[in-house]
């Protein structure tokens, strides 16, 4: 009871517009006012610093800095432009070169609706110069912008990593294999898209040498994720570590390399940074307030006892989880549903066997990929305003997209090599 | 003239505020290379480098939250509101931008207690007194409140239905 009108005042709070961070502090001061009073504040305040207060987070304001370095040194220029020399020659070039950038450097604000709004002033307009419809434009732009916080570095696992101590090493070799496969089904679509409805491909013929000169080009830009992946893998940096490297590494390169930006603009790309961050820390802090008073609700364990009769279909299990979350991510954001969910969702998962790293990507899949499914999805929206397109169109565009991230998400789901095979490999423990 | 004065006051302060963030994520990302450093080529191990970065975590992310509150930047969903007429939009708007306003107080309040009770108490690696890191709540929730008010005020003074929001 006290749960439903908990969630009522949650819901309604959201939907006037208020912000998602403050809705949810205040959604958890007025459970605990009306079950004790006064009496919890002083603790209910502590944990908007004790939810920020944990060293994994350092990671979050690094990838930030490294990703809005290598956009402002040209590092990101130069993968779209080797992209375009390898898969231009593809139906649907540019398209498919947004999507193999994608795939060798993923999201940079950490929040599906920051990064639709920096990639989308950037890719739609190009795309509709090319002659690709509004609408597709629109599209692809939403559905790579839920595929980006799966491919690593990412911030989105960082926060998942933080809130339920898995390692992050860990679930970033795991994310490899599914985010391949979700690029791989999006350039599949666009390729079948693409020919059908005979959007331009690149004139010019196939030159080795142009290939040459661009993987040269970008071979800087390109080294990145080795860099940063590699050097957590071998077990030579923190995660933590491996941001400031990618982060000094890109301003070196911008500096002294490509002599593309000045070392005056380091303060504003600074101050982007903390902006970003702060943004999403606000919503962090805030999300444990409200964590918090579902755990006093005891919510992990009704959801255990609820799920109790049909334990024994772990299959079955799985289905709802995924359902549920997948309905979830159409009205939140992503980290607030990792604050919130993960705790929730994860113990029932764990007691039927599923494996910490194998569930973090269950979970992390389905709320990213829930911002994109119409009707609401909030990624949905944040394009429309964006890319400035009706509705309607934009989500019959969608559809093909994502009805291929949900047959990726039921493979993952089912199939727990997929997403085990390199954790192990790399020898990051993957038990309970 | 109360707004004009206020916004200057306020704008002034969200400059200085802008200019610690931009030194404090700095400090971050020169924390994290120390350690390396530390690790590879002193051979020891710096506790110290990674408390202070997480304390300057918290101060930054709390002050940058505070000056997004100017516009309204937060991350919001405005799928409704956005189907409403003007003058009704503003007024829950408004409402809304209330709510905030007693959850940063609340902040603030008990903010300021939280700090006094980590006065005497000291952190373990960096040794310094935990009221300088939980000082950020009230700081920061002060900073929150006189951008919601600029907000606020704005809102309230322009002719329905008009976005509130600028290019900053």
């Amino acid at each position: 009871m006290t749960l439903f009108v908990v969630s009522l005042i949650f819901v309604l709070l959201m939907a006037l517009g208020l912000s998602i961070a403050v809705s949810m502090g205040v959604t958890g001061m007025v459970y605990f006012l009306l079950t004790n009073g006064f009496q919890y504040f002083p603790m209910v305040v502590t944990r908007i610093f004790k939810g920020m207060d944990s060293f994994v987070y350092i990671c979050v304001p690094l990838y930030i800095l490294a990703g809005d370095l290598m956009n402002s040194t040209g590092l990101t220029e130069r993968l779209v432009r080797w992209a375009r020399a390898v898969v231009g020659k593809l139906p649907g070039g540019l398209a498919q070169a947004q999507l193999v950038t994608t795939a060798v450097f993923g999201g940079i604000s950490g929040s599906a609706l920051g990064d639709i709004a920096a990639l989308g002033t950037i890719f739609i307009p190009n795309l509709q110069k090319e002659g690709y419809g509004k609408d597709f434009a629109c599209a692809l732009t939403a559905a790579s912008a839920v595929v980006d916080p799966i491919i690593p570095p990412s911030i989105i696992i960082v926060i998942y990593a933080a809130v339920m101590n898995t390692s992050i090493g860990g679930m970033y070799a795991a994310a490899i294999i599914p985010g391949l496969l979700l690029i791989l089904g999006d350039m599949v679509i666009v390729h079948t898209l693409a020919k059908r409805r005979n959007y331009p491909r690149r004139q010019e013929p196939f030159s080795v040498k142009e290939l040459v000169i661009g993987t040269r080009d970008a071979t800087l830009a390109l080294i990145m994720p080795f860099i940063i992946l590699g050097g957590i893998f071998m077990g030579v940096f923190t995660p933590t570590e491996a941001a400031a490297v990618a982060a000094a590494y890109a301003l070196m390169v911008g500096i002294f390399i490509y002599r593309k930006m000045s070392l005056k603009e380091i303060p504003r790309v600074l101050c982007d940074a903390a902006y970003n961050s702060g943004k999403l820390f606000f919503v962090i802090a805030c999300a444990s307030i409200l964590g918090w008073a579902f755990a006093m609700m005891q919510v992990p364990q009704q959801v255990l006892t609820l799920f109790s009769g049909i334990k024994s279909y772990p299959w079955l299990v799985l289905l709802i989880m995924n359902i549920f979350l997948l309905w979830m991510g159409m009205w939140l954001d992503v980290t607030a549903n990792i604050l919130l969910f993960a705790p929730i969702m994860a113990p029932l998962a764990y007691s039927i066997g599923i494996d910490p790293i194998h569930f973090s990507m269950i979970f992390v899949m389905n709320v990213n990929f829930g911002n994109i499914t119409p009707p609401v999805g909030i990624v949905l929206f944040a394009t429309q305003a964006v890319g400035k397109v009706k509705m309607e169109p934009l989500v019959r565009e969608l559809v093909p997209f994502l009805l291929v991230k949900i047959v990726i998400i039921l493979v993952i789901t089912y199939v727990p090599l997929c997403s085990l095979w390199l954790p192990r490999l790399f020898g990051f423990a993957t038990g309970p | 003239m109360f707004e004009s004065l206020l916004t200057r006051v306020v704008d002034r302060i969200n400059l200085w505020a802008k200019w610690v963030c931009i030194v404090v994520s700095g400090a971050i990302f020169l924390l994290a290379m120390a350690q390396i450093l530390f690790r590879y080529v002193f051979k020891i191990s710096a506790p110290w480098t990674e408390e202070a970065a997480r304390f300057l975590l918290i101060w930054m992310a709390l002050l940058a939250s505070g000056v997004a509150f100017k516009n309204g930047e937060h991350f919001s969903i405005d799928f409704f509101t956005s189907r409403m007429g003007p003058r009704l939009r503003t007024s829950v708007s408004l409402w809304m931008s209330l709510i905030s306003g007693f959850f940063i107080l609340a902040i603030i309040l008990w903010g300021i207690s939280f700090a006094k009770l980590g006065f005497f108490t000291i952190s373990p690696g960096l040794q310094i007194s935990m009221f300088l890191p939980y000082l950020a709540l009230p700081v920061g929730g002060v900073l929150m409140l006189m951008n919601l008010a600029i907000f606020i005020l704005r809102l309230m003074k322009r002719p329905a239905g008009t976005e509130v929001r600028e290019e900053p």
